[in-house]
């Protein structure tokens, strides 16, 4: 599972680099409501998802699947990997993006902090959750080329619906929706792990 | 003599084509020449030794081990070079080096390196500025530096020059020496397997023609010439394919001491190469 997870954290990589100077921008100049909602709403789901998707269109331009299934490694830990790598990269871009944020605060570099954070938090995984959840399994099932309509379609819908309820996402979350959520979208991402787990098991190359 | 890969009566359906029952046992220090001609079933088959596709019926035993129950413990000790390059076209030799090492618990990096001097790659050269000869070069190099004791080549001498073609029977021969190590080697390019393979697996439009020892296939096989007159129907009856002239006829024979005996003043009878056993075979009547 390790050089799996390493495999897609290095091809995640080559997206990251190209994103490092939209991130910095994001988090020095954002505006009040990059500071407030956008950075985790948005910003954070977007490299996520750019970074999860890469690695899926240069296998498939390569036809690394080939690889991929001749190497010693199981179609479980292949799968699993891809989730695990994305709910990584998630942890990782939201504790890279809040610390870089809260040291260009100390630097007075940026004015509005933000001000809930954990909401924020809450905010990013749901759509990172549900963009994961659903663009994997499409991926698998009908190949990245195929499915790249259908993920551009979720993307643009996720950020728009995001963009009309962010009032809700990040204000009025109570204690109790906001872990109905998660747990929600914890049930999403399991679900779409087994549909995708299926599916690949029985995928021919 | 330990077995490294036994396929028993296997079935796999794909669309219009099937591959039907299938049986063959490549044991180690041998190197196995797997042909047919293209669309024949060799590309399935390794396909199916290899878990990309999955078996209808039939057993595929790998180091004694089911493969569908042991696929990482047996990949680990799997080599393999496929007629695409699959690996990674914008990343160096290196980077693609590094995604896969890790995946192999016998890895070697010295092993490698000395291979990438050995077929003068460069490796912080991307695989898309390498020419095909260059690119089975770097799939042999990965596939040759893990211990593996199972090397899986399908059609890596399509398109290479005959230098390289040489060279990589040279490799294979010394890959194999001390008998723990096996080569599966699928081509279409009977000639190189005439000087490097010990035994010879011919499968046509999906079915088993044979599977036994090369020296046995030259020596079963026959090209039978002589004149028209010749040709009568017992003589018909023990060729394979015959090809009419206007002086005489040409044909294969899998009874070669049979038609000596018959018919020795009036044939010649000739050695037959690989090549031909396979255009007879699967051209029939031509």
């Amino acid at each position: 599972m390790k050089p799996m997870v390493r495999r897609l954290f290095y091809l995640q990589k080559k997206v990251l680099m190209f994103q490092v100077v939209f991130i910095v921008m994001s988090v020095t100049f954002g505006d009040q409501f990059l500071a407030n909602d956008g950075l985790f709403a948005l910003i954070i789901p977007t490299i996520v998802y750019m970074a999860v998707i890469f690695p899926e269109q240069l296998d498939e331009s390569a036809h690394y699947g080939w690889v991929l299934n001749s190497l010693p490694a199981t179609r479980r830990e292949i799968v699993d990997a891809k989730y695990l790598s994305a709910l990584l990269l998630y942890v990782v871009i939201v504790l890279c993006v809040t610390i870089s944020h809260y040291v260009f605060v100390l630097l007075g570099a940026i004015q509005n902090q933000v001000e809930n954070l954990l909401n924020g938090m809450v905010s990013s995984f749901l759509i990172v959750g549900i963009l994961v959840g659903v663009s994997i399994p499409i991926t698998i099932k009908m190949a990245y080329s195929k499915g790249r309509i259908v993920n551009i379609i979720l993307f643009i819908t996720i950020f728009n619906v995001v963009n009309f309820i962010k009032p809700f996402l990040s204000e009025s979350i109570s204690g109790n929706i906001r872990w109905l959520l998660v747990w929600l979208v914890i049930g999403l991402l399991v679900g779409s792990r087994q549909f995708s787990m299926k599916e690949y098991l029985k995928k021919e190359f | 003599m330990d077995t490294i890969l036994q396929i028993d009566e296997l079935h796999k359906k794909m669309g219009k084509f099937q591959l039907s029952d299938l049986s063959f046992r490549l044991d180690a220090g041998y190197i196995m020449g797997f042909i047919g001609p293209n669309g024949s079933g060799k590309t399935s088959t390794i396909k199916l030794i290899m878990n990309l596709i999955k078996k209808d019926k039939g057993s595929i035993m790998v180091f004694g081990q089911d493969m569908e129950n042991n696929e990482k413990q047996i990949k680990d000790r799997i080599g393999f070079v496929y007629d695409q390059c699959n690996y990674y076209d914008t990343l160096k030799i290196r980077d693609n080096a590094k995604l896969v090492a890790p995946f192999y618990s016998r890895w070697d990096w010295s092993v490698f390196e000395d291979y990438l001097k050995r077929f003068e790659l460069d490796p912080n050269q991307k695989v898309m500025a390498l020419s095909k000869g260059m690119k089975v070069k770097f799939q042999l190099a990965i596939a040759l530096s893990h211990d593996a004791e199972l090397l899986i080549m399908d059609e890596p001498t399509s398109g290479l020059d005959p230098i390289f073609r040489s060279e990589l029977l040279g490799i294979l021969k010394e890959y194999i020496e001390g008998g723990r190590r096996s080569v599966l080697f699928s081509t279409h390019i009977t000639a190189d397997l005439e000087k490097s393979a010990d035994f010879i697996t011919f499968i046509h439009n999906g079915k088993m023609v044979f599977s036994m020892e090369k020296d046995e296939v030259l020596s079963s096989y026959a090209i039978v010439k002589g004149g028209l007159d010749v040709l009568d129907e017992g003589l018909k009856r023990e060729l394979i394919g015959v090809r009419k002239y206007r002086f005489g006829f040409e044909g294969m024979t899998r009874n070669p001491s049979y038609i000596l005996e018959q018919y020795k003043e009036s044939i010649l009878l000739e050695k037959a190469t690989l090549e031909e056993v396979m255009l007879y075979v699967a051209g029939g009547n031509v």
